[in-house]
């Protein structure tokens, strides 16, 4: 029994040994099959990223949601003083940036050159606000209805519409990642597959030295099996370095945007088990392409 | 024991190749197919190597109905026969030592070592030792088809099958070949030659099965 189990373990090493050396014969043409692969693996690999880090940012800033609270024109300074400190003792409020009339004025003007016609009016038609910042663990309807119940307070912006749409492209992304995943998972046993024909093909008489000295159709097919899993497997390592070498170039850039709108996102998601889990795809998607078509190749090479 | 039972075997173009064959070889016996070129000695040796199956009637090998093995079961079967053939079929990117490696790789619980050990012998047999890593093209025709018997022999089979095995040899080694199938015919190997040389069967004392245009005619 251990004789059978040795020779069987055996025979796997000297396939998966012959079909590294036929691929180390075969630089250029294994490197195309890898880098097929490694594209077709990195792609929706990529958007699946896009979609973990999006979900990642809106579930941040979702559990801590920001209202716009604009107090009521013509306040007097001391009513606005203590609106504010109402507010920012108010049940749910983790903190707040007061934002007096003349403040609001000055940002407007100096964003839209209205320096002079604002001068113009006279009187500062701007009231002042505060943005209110939630506590994780608040409702923010719950804080509305406080806030609004408040004397002086004017209007109360909660910003939902931008996370909604947020959402609404992560979810968009997510889909599209399943759905461009699974396309370029046909493609990546396809190319493997394909690969795997030609070898079979250029090995055909070997195929038939076999069947004529007694070896069975999984004996005839292991190498190719394995030719499948090797493509496969540097498929996958491939499509992780270019991903790894994607998200270098693109960090700094990402950095800076996300800076321009006061917050800090870094790309996550990109761990040893994404690499880890890139390259057993890849393996699988190689022996899988490379079954189908080692099943189809040699049942065509027939003694005789 | 080997038995044709009517066997026909009729090509898509209607060709029959054999018409109503019935023939019975003795296990451990030592024939010769003869008859011109097409007379059908290939096709015999095709449906007995199972890489062809009989249009009509039952081929028989050690009361096996080689009609009803299937997948695996005919590589099974494949793994008890030598077959030799003019086109010696030698990997061309193997040396001789590989070539004569495969069929112990695929079919025997042999060590490595014992195996090796096994083809360095069965070259020897042939006349080849010293020539174990010589790739195919590194060797002339008849060393080629020499190899090709090595490999054929390496498993000791119990049924060995040739067709025109000595069609690159010269007289002296072809009669050498014949000499070494003899040798394995005496411990016990069915041996089945197909030939159209009849000055191969001289010295020879084995059993003559002739055939004319897909008949036996004399046996």
């Amino acid at each position: 029994m251990f004789e059978g189990v040795r020779r069987y373990l055996r025979a796997h090493r000297e396939a998966a040994v012959e079909t590294y050396r036929f691929l180390a014969l075969r630089t250029f043409g294994s490197l195309v099959v890898w880098i097929m692969i490694g594209g077709a693996l990195a792609l929706p690999t990529a958007l699946y990223l896009a979609s973990y880090n999006l979900s990642r940012v809106q579930a941040e800033w979702a559990s801590r949601p920001a209202l716009s609270v604009f107090f009521a024109p013509g306040l007097a300074p001391q009513d606005v003083e203590a609106l504010r400190q109402r507010i920012d003792t108010a049940p749910g409020v983790e903190s707040l940036v007061f934002v007096s009339a003349d403040e609001a004025l000055r940002d407007l003007s100096g964003r839209l050159a209205l320096k002079d016609d604002l001068a113009a009016l006279g009187s500062n038609p701007l009231p002042a606000s505060v943005l209110v910042t939630a506590s994780p663990e608040a409702n923010v309807d719950t804080i509305e209805r406080s806030l609004r119940g408040m004397s002086g307070v004017d209007q109360i912006i909660v910003e939902r519409a931008w996370l909604e749409r947020l959402a609404a492209v992560s979810r968009l992304v997510t889909r599209l990642s399943w759905l461009v995943g699974a396309l370029l998972a046909l493609t990546a046993a396809v190319v493997a597959g394909s690969a795997v024909r030609l070898a079979i093909d250029e090995r055909l008489e070997e195929v038939l030295v076999l069947r004529l000295v007694g070896a069975t159709d999984r004996q005839i097919r292991r190498p190719f099996l394995y030719l499948g899993l090797w493509y496969g497997l540097g498929g996958g390592l491939l499509g992780a370095l270019v991903l790894a070498e994607g998200l270098t170039l693109i960090a700094d850039s990402l950095k800076a945007l996300s800076s321009s709108y006061g917050v800090t996102v870094e790309v996550g998601g990109f761990d040893v088990w994404l690499v880890l889990a890139l390259v057993l795809i890849g393996a699988t998607l190689g022996v899988l392409g490379a079954a189908i078509s080692a099943r189809r190749s040699t049942a065509r090479a027939k003694l005789g | 024991m080997i038995r044709f039972e009517r066997v026909t075997r009729r090509f898509p173009d209607g060709r029959e190749a054999l018409q109503d064959v019935s023939l019975e070889l003795e296990s451990a016996s030592f024939n010769f197919l003869t008859g011109h070129s097409g007379a059908g000695k290939s096709t015999m040796i095709r449906l007995l190597l199972g890489m062809d199956q009989p249009t009509r009637g039952k081929l028989f090998v050690d009361d096996e109905d080689l009609a009803t093995l299937k997948g695996r079961k005919v590589a099974l079967y494949r793994r008890g026969i030598g077959a030799v053939f003019q086109e010696h079929h030698l990997l061309a990117h193997r040396s001789a030592l590989e070539n004569v490696l495969l069929p112990l790789k695929v079919a025997s619980d042999l060590r490595p070592k014992e195996m090796a050990r096994r083809a360095r012998a069965a070259l020897g047999l042939v006349g080849l030792a010293g020539r174990e890593a010589a790739l195919p093209v590194q060797l002339s025709l008849g060393e080629q088809q020499r190899v090709g018997i090595a490999r054929a022999l390496v498993n000791r089979p119990r049924l060995l099958l040739a067709d025109e095995p000595t069609g690159n040899l010269d007289p002296q080694l072809s009669s050498d070949v014949i000499g070494l199938f003899r040798r394995f015919h005496e411990i016990g190997t069915t041996v089945v030659i197909a030939t159209h040389d009849l000055q191969l069967l001289e010295g020879f004392s084995a059993r003559r099965v002739e055939l004319q245009a897909g008949r036996v005619v004399s046996s």
